[in-house]
């Protein structure tokens, strides 16, 4: 009898035990969302016109003024690298620390940064993400001039 | 003497009866945990019958766009979206899938829409209603992942080279005026009676593989005719005879239908800022960050190549404020814009006459 019930007990756990565990990956597996947060500069600290910019083109200028040693080492495909960009930062940022105008009126520059800022959230090394932009964007125009990738210190 | 036996006896073997009822259980655990495990992936298999709930806002650009509560849906799940209006009034699509939603989104509105998650890739999700000067920011991109394989890196879905159409670096930014083009708008039914009766011999596709077709501008086509003398002796104005036939080999290249369809794309996506003729005039000009070429500008037009216009749609003009709708649309969408952008310059015979 007592053998009998801890038998039932111990095969109820273990079936819920590994019912569980199983679900849990189904969990896991359907979310896979972006947990990683990602610095983002203050909205008040974008000069006006960048303030008054369409939320995504704001947060691309937030994220790139958060996070130039990443975004210095992504090429943009553009057609900026005519124009001097050395880097998908400098679509939105000049070296001097004034904001550049240029990703204001640009699809390919903004979508690039949300690219490396959603990369960036799902833990991606910065090599993985480069691979992936240059895939994806370089049926557009050539790159800039970008460094190779360095990758980030922690 | 019994008791004690039996005793004696529960003691003895005691040690090994426990070890072996413990290796018992512990295989009937493992095999248990085997059968539960299984149970669960058949469990998991009617799960994923079930659709996968997903949110989605439309807010005007200024305010936020498209937000969803989810970036990523496993491939082939059914989904259930439910799309809340909040400002501004949208409708959106899929791109380069079937899912289009052409109701319009009103502020406080809900709708759902269902339809099953596509084949892996990113999937851009974009507003198909002009709905701000800001309308082309309305885009966010959809992760459709493997649920086998979630980890793999997704890229967009045609990602094979369109650039490969053969336009040098950077030539998509420069000024390509022809060097060569005529005066007055080319008349394509003269052409076609030109191309039948004096070039009956040449095909257009003997022409089209002479001219490196679709990468000649006109005016290189023009120069190959004049060189050749292509149907010489021409008839009156031979400038204007030889512009004609450039014109009925542009529109042999293209078909009524591919027109149509370019036609309806340029209304819907491509008319707010370049307007209704092309002559960079509409309503949304001003409020753009570049400026709108004429596109029926004969010397302009002289000196794009099919390849040029095709890649210049499918980039989009670089800080200049037109998008890059190679993202959104397939590649015949956008042969058939190019064709259709031509089409300003070199009209199908029917209209001109």
């Amino acid at each position: 009898m007592m053998i009998k019930s801890r038998w039932v007990a111990l095969s109820l756990v273990i079936v819920l035990l590994s019912v569980s565990l199983a679900g849990c990956s189904i969990g896991q597996s359907s979310q896979g969302e972006a947990s990683h947060i990602v610095a983002m500069a203050d909205v008040d600290a974008m000069p006006q016109h960048v303030q008054r910019a369409p939320r995504v083109v704001r947060d691309a200028y937030r994220f790139a003024a958060a996070n130039p040693d990443a975004l210095k080492q992504i090429p943009c495909y553009c057609g900026c690298g005519g124009m001097g960009h050395m880097s998908n930062y400098h679509c939105f940022w000049q070296e001097s620390g004034q904001a550049d105008t240029h990703a204001l009126g640009c699809g390919i520059c903004v979508d690039i940064a949300h690219d490396v800022q959603r990369g960036l959230a799902l833990d991606r090394s910065l090599a993985a993400i480069r691979t992936q932009v240059d895939t994806d964007y370089s049926r557009f125009g050539p790159p800039t001039d970008t460094q190779p990738v360095a990758e980030l210190a922690e | 003497m019994i008791e004690s036996h039996s005793a004696n006896e529960s003691i003895e073997p005691n040690a090994t009866g426990d070890l072996a009822r413990w290796i018992a259980y512990l295989m009937s655990a493992l095999l248990l945990v085997w059968a539960g495990y299984r149970f669960a992936e058949q469990w998991r298999r009617i799960f994923n019958l079930r659709p996968v709930e997903m949110h989605l806002w439309a807010d005007a650009p200024q305010a936020g766009g498209w937000q969803t509560d989810r970036q990523r849906i496993p491939a082939g799940r059914p989904v259930h979206l439910t799309v809340h209006g909040v400002s501004g009034v949208h409708t959106f699509a899929l791109a380069y899938t079937d899912v289009r939603h052409e109701q319009l989104i009103q502020p406080g509105s809900e709708t759902t829409v269902d339809f099953v998650a596509p084949a892996p890739g990113r999937y851009v999700l974009y507003c198909t209603t002009w709905c701000s000067v800001d309308h082309w920011r309305m885009r966010t991109v959809i992760d459709v992942y493997d649920p086998d394989d979630a980890d793999t890196p997704l890229t967009f879905l045609q990602s094979q080279p369109r650039y490969a159409v053969n336009v040098a670096p950077h030539a998509l930014d420069m000024p390509h005026p022809g060097e060569v083009w005529p005066t007055t708008q080319p008349d394509t039914a003269l052409g076609d009676a030109l191309w039948a009766e004096f070039a009956a011999n040449l095909s257009l596709q003997d022409a089209q593989a002479a001219l490196d077709w679709p990468n000649a501008s006109p005016a290189a086509v023009y120069a190959w005719l004049e060189a050749a003398g292509v149907g010489e002796p021409l008839p009156g104005d031979a400038d204007q005879a030889r512009w004609a036939m450039v014109a009925a080999l542009w529109q042999q290249a293209t078909t009524p239908a591919e027109l149509a369809q370019g036609q309806a794309l340029y209304q819907q996506n491509c008319v707010a800022c370049h307007g209704e003729q092309g002559q960079g005039d509409g309503f949304a000009a001003a409020a753009s960050p570049g400026y709108e070429p004429d596109l029926t500008d004969q010397r302009a037009a002289a000196g794009a190549s099919p390849a040029l216009t095709y890649a210049k749609i499918a980039r989009g003009g670089m800080g200049t404020g037109m998008p890059n709708w190679g993202a959104v649309l397939t590649e015949d969408e956008l042969w058939a814009l190019a064709a259709y952008v031509q089409s300003f310059v070199y009209q199908p015979a029917q209209s001109v006459e």
